[in-house]
């Protein structure tokens, strides 16, 4: 289960995320839900490291009751695939460097549709199936909590649909935050919703 | 000399000339093109007096000529230290280093700044360290961006080695100028076509390296 507790960060006077406190279990999937500029996307930087909270802790426990080590993963609004790698090198890349396995990455290319694009560039792709590139390369390194960060902003209604099919089958198995504006989206999808305005994160709606 | 002036005569005698613009070009190449990289770093530093300082030098190698450069290396030691250089092509060859070594460092530093941040963090969050990121991940980035506009520095450079003539370096126009002693001009024109002929293949090898960078990445 993660544990974020009184999560505080700030920019100059502006308080991007004001005291955030939630938990999530396993498998399960939380949509936060707001506003542009409401620190949603904070909160997604600050849990995968990208930003350092001013105050605040973010920790995983284990059916025990203890503190164990977890992992973040990433899916970017902008995708950031290399475009230099191909959709396979993007997948294989860091386990690779990281000297870890990577025999899973055909099987996570069939669970996202992709097997016939693993030889492609970035540049050669769609935007859904860069996105699904980037979840792909997010799975590879099996992380605890998955992250997508407005997965489906820059799609249209048959790709986003592509997405939320992709969300849906990871459901059970995966645990998932989502950040999104659009609430009609994540409907059906979520297990938990919460609301995320001024920095203030609201669970339960 | 008078006697050997047909154009056989002087294409030999012109191609002596262009061996040392030759060499200007190959050494001002090999050593201001990893020196670039080292000043970018300097540019890009967080300890700032380090930054200030490339900031300084990029400032006066860019905001002064090439050929006020080439006089200040050639006389300056001599007139202020008492160590007159003696050496001009190696006066020539100090002056074309630090001086390519400026604009390579403002094109490395523009390039690795226009890298979309995204792709530092993409790499970050998958665990790579930043000399994994930037190995593994930037670089090639960098590459792609740095080839046109170095590519033009470099024909830049074809042409710029021929400034070697004013401290009597003697380069392909310092040859072809002696002709004028004997009343002949052509030669000196007949240099353009050495010139043009080597920005030609400079002008061919960058494009090679630009498809091939574009294939690289599926474009």
């Amino acid at each position: 289960m993660l544990r974020v507790s009184n999560l505080c960060k700030s920019y100059g006077p502006v308080k991007a995320v004001d005291n955030v406190c939630f938990e999530l279990e396993k498998g399960k999937i939380l949509a936060i839900i707001g506003p542009s500029g409401g620190g949603k996307s904070t909160v997604l930087r600050l849990l995968n490291g990208l930003e350092t909270p001013d105050s605040g802790s973010i920790y995983f426990i284990n059916s025990q009751g203890y503190i164990e080590n977890g992992t973040f993963g990433l899916v970017f609004q902008e995708y950031n695939l290399f475009p230099q790698y191909t959709v396979l090198g993007n997948l294989t890349l860091a386990p690779k460097l990281l000297k870890k396995n990577y025999s899973q990455a055909i099987e996570i290319l069939e669970k996202v549709g992709l097997t016939d694009k693993k030889n492609n560039y970035p540049s050669q792709l769609s935007g859904g199936q860069k996105q699904r590139t980037a979840i792909a390369r997010a799975l590879m390194l099996k992380p605890d909590i998955l992250c997508f960060d407005e997965p489906t902003s820059a799609l249209d209604p048959k790709l986003t649909e592509e997405i939320v099919n992709i969300i849906n089958q990871l459901k059970g198995e995966q645990t998932i935050i989502i950040v999104t504006h659009d609430m009609d989206v994540m409907r059906g999808t979520a297990d938990i919703t919460a609301i995320m305005d001024n920095g203030k994160l609201r669970l339960d709606i | 000399m008078s006697s050997n002036t047909t154009l056989w005569d002087v294409t030999l005698n012109l191609l002596d000339g262009f061996k040392l613009n030759a060499v200007i070009f190959f050494v001002t190449l090999t050593i201001s093109l990893p020196l670039g990289m080292i000043v970018t770093f300097g540019l890009t530093s967080k300890i700032y007096p380090v930054k200030w300082l490339c900031k300084f030098l990029v400032w006066i190698i860019r905001g002064t000529p090439l050929l006020l450069q080439l006089y200040i290396v050639f006389y300056i030691p001599g007139m202020l230290f008492g160590m007159p250089m003696r050496n001009r092509m190696l006066a020539t060859l100090i002056a074309f280093v630090i001086n390519y070594s400026m604009y390579f460092a403002e094109i490395y530093r523009g390039a690795l700044e226009n890298i979309p941040k995204g792709q530092f963090e993409a790499g970050k969050v998958l665990g790579l360290s930043k000399t994994q990121i930037f190995f593994h991940v930037i670089l090639f980035q960098v590459i792609k961006r740095i080839t046109a506009p170095i590519g033009n520095e470099v024909i830049t450079l074809v042409k710029d080695t021929s400034l070697a003539r004013v401290i009597a370096v003697q380069e392909i126009l310092m040859v072809a100028g002696r002709y004028i002693g004997y009343a002949l001009i052509w030669p000196l024109f007949y240099t353009g076509v050495f010139f043009l002929s080597a920005t030609a293949v400079v002008t061919f090898v960058f494009g090679r390296l630009e498809r091939g960078l574009n294939h690289a990445t599926g474009e």
